[in-house]
């Protein structure tokens, strides 16, 4: 469960900049997670609620997480794929010269409040 | 209402100490490895095997991630190397701050090779680099060869894969085959080291790869 930490990370961003921007209450925070950004997005959900209850700041507030898959390209022959075929081996031309284009992602967005 | 952009890595805190640990051991002239597995893999033991072939000869320290026990960091110490121990306390992976704590604890300017034992687990510590030189998983047999299917990140963010207890394949009824082929169609650029910390088969070949490492520090 180290989405705990992680969401601790998140709110520790939303919360210094709400500071700054001088915003009183969040009513949402944006994330994006990758299928191999190694995150369980109910679990940062679980961890939001856990972690924000009882703080005025975020009264209210939801979480909103845009999941995506991994996808990947081939550098030799440029073939694709996404999700469930995605591999780190050429399907097409046997390369290992794979590179991932998305689904590491694990960053906190922005978030809006007033 | 107020839209805020911040587009920032989750893990950005942890990255910047990370490579401050990074940079306070290429100061040291130390090469330093991240060891990760599931629990039960054999960690310790290969730990306990290397301690016993380098140790006339280097000095070995250890940082010993655990959840609550200090069972392994005695296990290395009896072993003769220093040992620091960090019970995570429930946590399922170690952060690079609070391996930079322990870095504290350690006379670095007398350290050669530095291993950091990371918590049991293939999931969390992935995404949690510390700022070693290397980073370095361990897949016993007995685990079965479905595991870097199921785990891609944490295989990709290796260098080297020990895949361990190899004497127990015949028993098992399988081939290091279906164990290198596995974990390459994750990663094919990555080391593959088939060792037995049991009986000591293919571990020269491991001491081998961290000397290589420690000249190839000493030659920066």
């Amino acid at each position: 469960m180290h989405e705990f930490s992680l969401m601790e990370e998140v709110l520790r961003a939303v919360r210094d900049s709400a500071r700054e921007e001088d915003i009183r209450r969040i009513h949402r925070v944006q994330m994006t997670v990758g299928a191999m950004g190694c995150a369980f997005p109910p679990a940062l959900e679980t961890a939001f609620s856990v972690l924000t209850e009882g703080d005025p700041l975020f009264q209210g507030a939801a979480l909103e997480i845009v999941e995506r898959a991994v996808r990947v390209r081939c550098a030799t022959c440029g073939w694709e794929a996404i999700g469930r075929d995605a591999r780190f081996v050429c399907e097409e031309c046997g390369s290992s010269e794979v590179e991932i284009l998305a689904g590491e992602e694990l960053t906190v967005d922005g978030y809006e409040g007033e | 209402m107020i839209k805020v952009t911040l587009m920032k890595k989750v893990l950005e805190g942890n990255e910047d100490a990370a490579e401050a640990n990074r940079q306070r051991m290429k100061d040291a002239r130390i090469f330093s490895v991240d060891m990760m597995s599931s629990p039960g893999s054999g960690k310790t033991t290969i730990l306990e095997r290397t301690l016993d072939a380098l140790v006339a000869d280097l000095n070995i320290a250890v940082v010993q991630g655990d959840v609550y026990t200090t069972r392994d960091a005695e296990r290395v110490e009896a072993r003769g190397a220093r040992a620091v121990q960090i019970n995570t306390e429930g946590a399922c992976h170690l952060d690079a701050t609070v391996v930079g704590e322990a870095l504290g604890d350690l006379d670095l300017s007398d350290t050669d090779i530095l291993f950091v034992e990371n918590v049991g687990n293939l999931i969390c510590p992935a995404g949690f680099e510390l700022g070693t030189d290397q980073r370095v998983m361990v897949l016993g047999v007995t685990e079965g060869s479905d595991k870097p299917e199921k785990y891609p990140a944490m295989f990709r963010r290796c260098s080297v894969v020990l895949v361990n207890k190899i004497d127990l394949l015949p028993v098992l009824g399988m081939d290091l085959a279906d164990f290198t082929d596995a974990i390459r169609s994750v990663n094919p650029e990555i080391e593959i080291l088939p060792v037995s910390a049991l009986t000591g088969e293919g571990m020269e070949a491991w001491y081998q790869w961290l000397k290589d490492g420690l000249i190839a520090r000493r030659e920066e």
